[in-house]
């Protein structure tokens, strides 16, 4: 099953790799991108930062819906991971989240034009259709949160809207 | 004299620093610059490689562990041997003061990297500005307070520090000067201990008994020991390649899934 | 073959174009600085930058915003042993000259960081287990021995020392900047990393025994005559086993350390240890 629906704008790295594998006892980890899937430079570059025992597909948003929803996916530990707030909408809309965990934890730092995005915290940057896209999400997910690291404690992401 | 012995120790130190860090040489080039600070100072070079032989063995094996910094070798090995060179010591002289100054010194990297620390957040505001020479000035700047803080550490302690250094030696009693030699000799275990901790694991215990015996009783050269280290090592190193092959043709596949069409073994064991 | 007709090709071909050779040689002489400068909070990150800063210039020469975003992003937190970083830095100038070429938000350059994050640690792994550990271990023992009787050959060690320094550092940069990241990556998740790494903890480790053999002293003086015949306690001790006493202290210093003990309070026991020992006549100079 699903462990944690993830937003990342770096996808796999240390924090992910170790921590969360570690906390969710993670086995397998779906990258949800499109440019990630056709590129083998970065699919081999975010193989590398992968845990050793962990198997990783990286793999176009649709794909990773249907894996996703695959009923052989249920005895396995997953993490959902993608880099942005479109992604993630799509995939909450057509993955019923359940009680599964939602995070944003990094997002909109690395491109874009940060000028004219909303502040939401330190690491959480969004435009205007992301927002609402956002909060579309907050309506379609009962545990969704902001959590960088597995020791930071959860905020509901609602929380964080307050006044946008 | 003393002005240009300072000058030249002090030069030495500068330079163990740099070319310590630069592409990492200096760890792997031990004594070559010995015999040239000997003949700058007017010193028999052989004396000196033997001098600089018993601080490499006092130190040697020492190296990072975790965030602790044990000793600035470097450091103290140089001011040691210029010390026991201009004063005409023994190597045991060498060692008595090569450790603490090493030991001391620990604490001028600590401050001159909670520094740099401090400048990260500089670097990153010339980025944000988009000031490339700013960036490299402040790269500079740093390098420079690097090498000179060194430098000026070593000539100061040379120029000041001799007179009494030269009193202290001479007064050292005999018995106090053996037990130093003792003790120098001892000190490569801590060496051999952190190494050890470094690399241990139980499956290499074989392997460690092995390179000891072939000293302790064999006595074999260092040369023909690591020749049987690689050996061993090359040994173990087809054994798990046979392994790893073996491992993989029994599950078809076991590495990650590249395959961005089709879920490959994903769902698979 | 020319540089011309080798230029169009570029995969699986080694052969270096002019323009790539340029950058490939500047790039290897700024990667010697990356030991410089560290700090807590980045390691090596501020150094990479400025290593990489005229590389990404070359590489962004069209678009300072590419530029400064790259210079932004590669300040991230970084550290690895120098010499293997030829390997990362080769792939990771590669991986920007894709992103330049790309068109506009085809290249995710989340691909550069993780590639960064997720080799530093490998190679990290194997080098300083080959370089501080097994290699410089080596040379310094050889060292010493030509040192302690003062033979210069000891300078030959030095040119013997930097072959693999060099050569990883320059060949290292050249395969990953030409083959790119995909036989790296196969060599770790194929566990030729680990396994490299394991077989040179085990050459360290045999070394280590014998230099605690040879380089360790623990010279017992202590004899006294019982009934009229000579007692020497280094004698006992040989006759169990040779160099027992230097093996025994350094397995004590090693079980120390292992339990956290901190390496200057071992330090200062064992030079104690020295002093008490030939005060009260057992061992001595």
């Amino acid at each position: 099953m699903i462990e944690m629906m993830r937003v990342d704008d770096r996808l796999i790295h240390g924090q992910v790799a170790l921590l969360w594998t570690k906390q969710l006892g993670l086995d397998r980890i779906i990258v949800a991108n499109d440019k990630a899937a056709a590129s083998d430079i970065q699919k081999n570059a975010l193989l590398l930062a992968a845990p050793a025992k962990v198997k990783v597909a990286i793999v176009p948003v649709k794909k990773a819906i249907a894996m996703a929803n695959d009923p052989r996916g249920a005895r396995f530990k997953m993490l959902v991971l993608v880099n942005n707030v479109n992604d993630l909408y799509q995939i909450v809309q057509q993955v019923d989240p359940g009680d599964t965990k939602v995070d944003i934890a990094n997002v909109g730092r690395v491109s874009g034009d940060i000028e004219n995005k909303h502040k939401i915290n330190e690491t959480v940057y969004l435009n205007d259709e992301e927002l609402a896209q956002v909060k579309e999400i907050n309506t379609l997910a009962k545990n969704f949160v902001y959590q960088p690291l597995p020791t930071d404690s959860p905020k509901p992401f609602a929380s964080l809207l307050k006044g946008e | 004299m003393l002005l240009y012995q300072a000058f030249i120790i002090a030069l030495f130190v500068a330079w163990g620093k740099w070319i310590g860090a630069y592409g990492s040489f200096g760890q792997v080039m031990p004594f070559f610059f010995t015999p040239i600070l000997a003949l700058l100072l007017g010193k028999d070079p052989v004396n000196a490689l033997m001098i600089d032989a018993a601080i490499a063995l006092a130190f040697y094996g020492v190296m990072q562990i975790g965030a602790v910094l044990p000793q600035d070798t470097g450091f103290g090995g140089a001011l040691g041997l210029g010390f026991a060179l201009i004063l005409n010591q023994k190597p045991a002289i060498g060692v008595a003061l090569a450790v603490p100054i090493s030991m001391l010194a620990v604490v001028v990297w600590n401050l001159l990297k909670f520094w740099f620390t401090t400048n990260v957040e500089i670097f990153d505001r010339y980025i944000d500005q988009r000031n490339l020479r700013k960036f490299n000035r402040l790269w500079w700047i740093q390098m420079g307070v690097y090498i000179f803080t060194y430098f000026i550490l070593a000539f100061l302690a040379v120029l000041l520090g001799t007179h009494g250094i030269k009193a202290f030696v001479t007064s050292i009693p005999k018995p106090l000067l053996s037990g130093l030699t003792v003790a120098a000799g001892m000190l490569p275990a801590v060496g051999m201990g952190m190494l050890l901790k470094f690399v241990w694991n139980i499956e290499f215990l074989p392997f460690f008994i092995a390179g000891f015996v072939l000293a302790a009783y064999l006595k074999l050269p260092i040369m023909a020991i690591s020749l049987f280290g690689v050996v061993f090592g090359l040994v173990m190193f087809f054994i798990d390649r046979h392994i790893n092959e073996v491992k993989k043709s029994n599950s078809l596949s076991t590495t990650n899934n590249v395959n961005s069409d089709d879920e490959g073994d994903f769902f698979n064991d | 073959m020319t540089d011309a007709q080798a230029a169009p090709q570029k995969d699986n071909n080694l052969q270096l174009n002019a323009d790539e050779k340029k950058l490939t040689k500047r790039l290897f002489w700024r990667n010697m600085w990356l030991g410089f400068n560290m700090s807590y909070t980045r390691q090596q990150g501020v150094a990479w930058d400025w290593i990489h800063a005229p590389i990404y210039k070359k590489i962004y020469k069209d678009d300072p915003d590419k530029f400064w975003e790259a210079m932004k992003r590669n300040m991230e937190f970084y550290n690895t042993t120098p010499n293997m970083n030829g390997i990362v830095s080769g792939l990771a100038v590669s991986m920007e000259q894709e992103n330049a070429k790309a068109p506009a938000g085809t290249f995710d350059t989340a691909g550069i960081s993780g590639m960064k994050i997720g080799l530093m640690g490998p190679m990290a792994g194997i080098g300083d287990t080959f370089f501080a550990g097994v290699w410089g271990l080596i040379l310094a023992g050889i060292g010493i021995s030509f040192a302690k009787a003062g033979n210069m050959a000891v300078l030959l060690v030095s040119v013997i020392g930097l072959i693999p320094n060099i050569a990883v550092r320059w060949y290292g940069q050249k395969y990953s900047y030409k083959l790119g990241s995909k036989y790296i990556a196969k060599a770790v998740q194929d566990g030729l990393m680990t396994m490299f790494t394991k077989a040179t903890s085990i050459v360290g480790v045999t070394v280590v025994g014998g230099m605690i053999a040879t380089l360790v002293k623990f010279p017992l003086v202590f004899k006294t005559k019982i009934n009229g015949n000579v007692f020497a306690l280094q004698k006992v001790f040989d006759q169990i086993m040779p160099s027992l006493l230097p093996l025994a202290l350094s397995v004590i210093c090693f079980v120390l350390l292992r339990k956290g003990k901190n390496p200057v309070l071992v330090l200062v026991g064992v030079v104690l240890l020295g002093f008490i020992l030939t005060f009260l006549g057992i061992t001595g100079a």
